[in-house]
């Protein structure tokens, strides 16, 4: 039997590979990698080998949402009634016990919070323009953001501040990832629109 | 040249995984989510079905990393993975894959009339939605995955020349689809 499909008149198979990547269109939900996350086996090994990161003892470290993320609806009702005030304290607090316990974590994660309020201003710049998507967008921070402050309240009081640092450092990596990548379709989109009557034509 | 730097990158990658680092499966995922969620959700035609067999999948492969033996790229052989269940999630709703009796009634060699489509993704992929999932699960894979009949013969556990000739029947009733929803959209 002769193979159709390998005909090159064929014109289905080649719609397909002339438009292989606009049907790809749907995109995972935003929890997707939590749930992925929670449900790994720990090895102890989770945070990344960096060179500015010293590791001075082992610390058997577990997914932070596994036990956290729990917690993240009651503090919500905390976080909601006194926000203000909240906010301005534990920013401090945190500052001051991280600069205690892992001085080494310290300007990492000052830096890592600044480039998440720069990127999130750049991404904002959007709103007008894309608002369903700058919504969906804000919804995929949601979740991290949740996690992160409920890290933070836990802080003061938990047995292992190291550890709970960590975990604190390794959302905002999550964070930053999130908001690169949807910088990244921002720039895409944006690309996609110059190229727009280009593009109609060749259709 | 490209092609090293690419397989490098990605090797780089999965090592970092083998050690449990978190943060290495946390680029992969990000390469790799969104493709293979659209290879499972056109499978399974559903995307709720198609995001569980995602978790599965990755998290199969993250636990299972010291298998991957590098013969083929980490892409390749998650989207393996990917489509193995899918197909598993397919067959628990008891869908018929292949059917080679009908097969061999109304099988004809006919030309297609493909110039009088009009060719749109949003047409293709409602076509490919409203086909019954043995059709849709060989042209996808055929089509939009890359595997030839040899390989998809060998995913589905069929003859070569089943896998050819329900190419072709799907693919008819796709170009079939094609044609009567001209005057619809």
């Amino acid at each position: 039997m002769t193979d159709l499909s390998k005909k090159p008149s064929n014109r289905l198979e080649r719609f397909v590979r002339d438009n292989r990547e606009v049907f790809d269109m749907h995109e995972p939900s935003d929890d997707l990698w939590l749930k992925i996350v929670t449900q790994l086996p720990t090895t102890g090994n989770e945070m990344p080998q960096q060179e500015d990161i010293v590791h001075t003892r082992v610390v058997q470290f577990r997914p932070p949402w596994q036990r956290y993320w729990r917690y993240a609806a009651a503090i919500l009702v905390f976080v909601s009634i006194g926000w203000g005030y909240w906010r301005v304290q534990t920013m401090d607090e945190t500052g001051s016990i991280v600069r205690t316990v892992a001085p080494q974590y310290s300007k990492q994660m000052v830096h890592y919070t600044d480039l998440i309020e720069t990127k999130r201003e750049e991404i904002k710049q959007m709103a007008n323009e894309e608002p369903d998507l700058y919504k969906n967008f804000a919804q995929e921070l949601i979740r991290l953001e949740y996690d992160y402050k409920s890290l933070q309240a836990e802080l003061p009081q938990t047995p292992n501040q190291e550890e709970l640092i960590r975990a604190m450092m390794q959302n905002l990596q999550v964070q930053l990832d999130v908001l690169n990548q949807q910088l990244s379709i921002i720039q895409k989109l944006n690309e996609a629109k110059q190229n727009h009557g280009k593009n109609m034509q060749s259709i | 040249m490209e092609q090293t730097l690419y397989i490098d990158r990605h090797l780089h990658l999965v090592e970092a995984c083998r050690r449990g680092e978190r943060k290495a499966q946390y680029e992969l995922y990000r390469l790799y989510a969104k493709a293979m969620l659209n290879v499972a959700v056109r499978i399974l035609n559903h995307v709720g079905e198609a995001e569980d067999v995602l978790q599965e999948a990755f998290l199969d492969a993250f636990t299972k990393i010291h298998e991957f033996k590098q013969t083929s790229t980490f892409g390749a052989w998650l989207k393996q993975i990917v489509i193995n269940r899918a197909l598993n999630q397919l067959r628990q709703r008891k869908a018929v894959l292949l059917d080679i009796e009908a097969i061999e009634d109304d099988f004809e060699e006919e030309t297609y009339d493909e110039e009088e489509i009009q060719w749109e993704i949003g047409r293709v992929q409602q076509a490919l939605e409203l086909l019954p999932d043995g059709f849709r699960t060989v042209l996808s894979l055929y089509l939009f995955e890359g595997y030839d009949h040899e390989e998809i013969a060998d995913i589905l556990g069929v003859a070569e020349s089943t896998s050819r000739t329900q190419y072709i029947r799907a693919k008819k009733r796709l170009l079939e689809l094609l044609k009567n929803s001209k005057y619809e959209i």
